[in-house]
């Protein structure tokens, strides 16, 4: 599948159908990122190139001119690409939530960006890149994707204490206070680079 | 269009003015219908993919949350399902050998055991040959249809059935 392939079907109305089964917008994330033609595109942001593409797509989708008596037909598109800039990209996916958030009569798009503007990055557990668990599933899994540097860390796993905590490492404000568990001290130590769920 | 802070919050004058019982207002905001043509590939994406689930509406104006808790007039996040249960006065029943029309079905992601989705019990037939029941569900699948169908016969992305609530008072 090529990569206007993939975002021709991420932009279709079965697409659309499938992971708009969600009354939430976690359980919406874990649908999208659990189809398979996401983690195509996934694979082909790792290109540069590619990853303009995306955001030109978004860029693009967002000016469109909607019919004001029903929602964006490309808002399950907008959050989509969006959210893997977010993953792949932080500074393009900055620039992508703030033309999303300008799209009309969205609804996970300007949710999507409300993350990304105002709470930082997003990030989803379906573990769409996973190939190794580091930790017993009870506490937290660590997942590094394939050929990348950077890791998935499934925060919304972890205790609560420890979710803001991790987040807030992140985004560089503080990572020792309030004190976290051994295992997860290890793993933010080892990690180059991770992006957390915000809780 | 632009980020509305506390959206469908007690102060989003877009919001319904939906309280708990207690009068605790219930987050809720209103989506946009679906255009025709999206509703259409909804429906027939579910008639093949689900064939025994009935469509009864396709609409995409309210979600599970608002059939049961609003009488279908918005959305309401999963996430104010514990506040609502208890504050207006649900209970816990062992599971459907307990259930009774009217009842209802929390859902659960397989992995994290987060609330994905709810139904309302509507039918319940008893199955003499397997001691159990053939439960039926009215249900919202999020912006898609609301559908009749079998407890369990739901889309994965809905999650498993796990907890039966229910209001009913003894008299």
């Amino acid at each position: 599948m090529t990569l206007k392939e993939a975002t021709q079907e991420i932009e279709s109305h079965e697409f659309v159908a499938r992971v708009n089964v969600a009354s939430d917008f976690r359980t919406f994330l874990r649908a999208v990122a659990e189809q398979k033609v996401i983690h195509v595109l996934s694979q082909e942001l790792a290109a540069s190139e590619n990853r303009q593409y995306v955001l030109n797509r978004v860029l693009e989708l967002s000016r469109r001119k909607v019919d004001l008596r029903y929602e964006n037909p490309w808002d399950t598109a907008l959050t989509a690409y969006v959210w893997l800039l977010n993953v792949k990209d932080w500074d393009f996916a900055k620039i992508a939530a703030e033309a999303a958030a300008r799209a009309p009569q969205c609804w996970w798009a300007t949710k999507m960006a409300h993350h990304i503007l105002l709470e930082g990055p997003v990030c989803n557990d379906a573990g769409f890149a996973q190939h190794e668990f580091m930790a017993p599933p009870s506490t937290a899994i660590v997942a590094r994707a394939s050929g990348a540097e950077e890791v998935i860390l499934l925060a919304d796993l972890l205790p609560a204490k420890d979710q803001s905590v991790v987040y807030k490492w992140h985004t560089g404000l503080s990572h020792s206070n309030p004190p976290i568990s051994p295992v997860i001290q290890r793993w933010l130590e080892e990690l180059p680079t991770y992006t957390a769920i915000a809780a | 269009m632009g980020i509305v802070i506390g959206a469908g919050g007690a102060n989003d004058r877009a919001a319904l003015p939906l309280a708990t019982r207690r009068g605790t207002h219930i987050p809720n905001e209103k989506r946009k219908e679906s255009a025709p043509v999206q509703r259409r590939a909804s429906a027939e994406l579910w008639k093949k993919e689900r064939p025994n689930a009935r469509l009864r509406s396709a609409t995409a104006v309210y979600n599970c949350m608002g059939l049961v808790f609003a009488s279908r007039r918005t959305w309401i996040d999963p996430v104010h399902l514990k506040t609502i249960l208890k504050e207006d006065e649900y209970r816990q029943i062992a599971g459907p050998q307990e259930a009774q029309i009217g009842d209802i079905v929390v859902y659960e992601n397989r992995r994290d055991r987060s609330v994905s989705h709810i139904g309302m019990i509507v039918e319940i037939v008893p199955k003499i040959d397997l001691p159990s029941w053939e439960i039926t569900i009215m249900s919202k699948w999020g912006a898609d249809g609301e559908y009749l169908h079998i407890v369990d016969d739901v889309p994965s992305q809905l999650g498993k059935p796990a907890t039966y609530w229910t209001d009913r008072r003894l008299p």
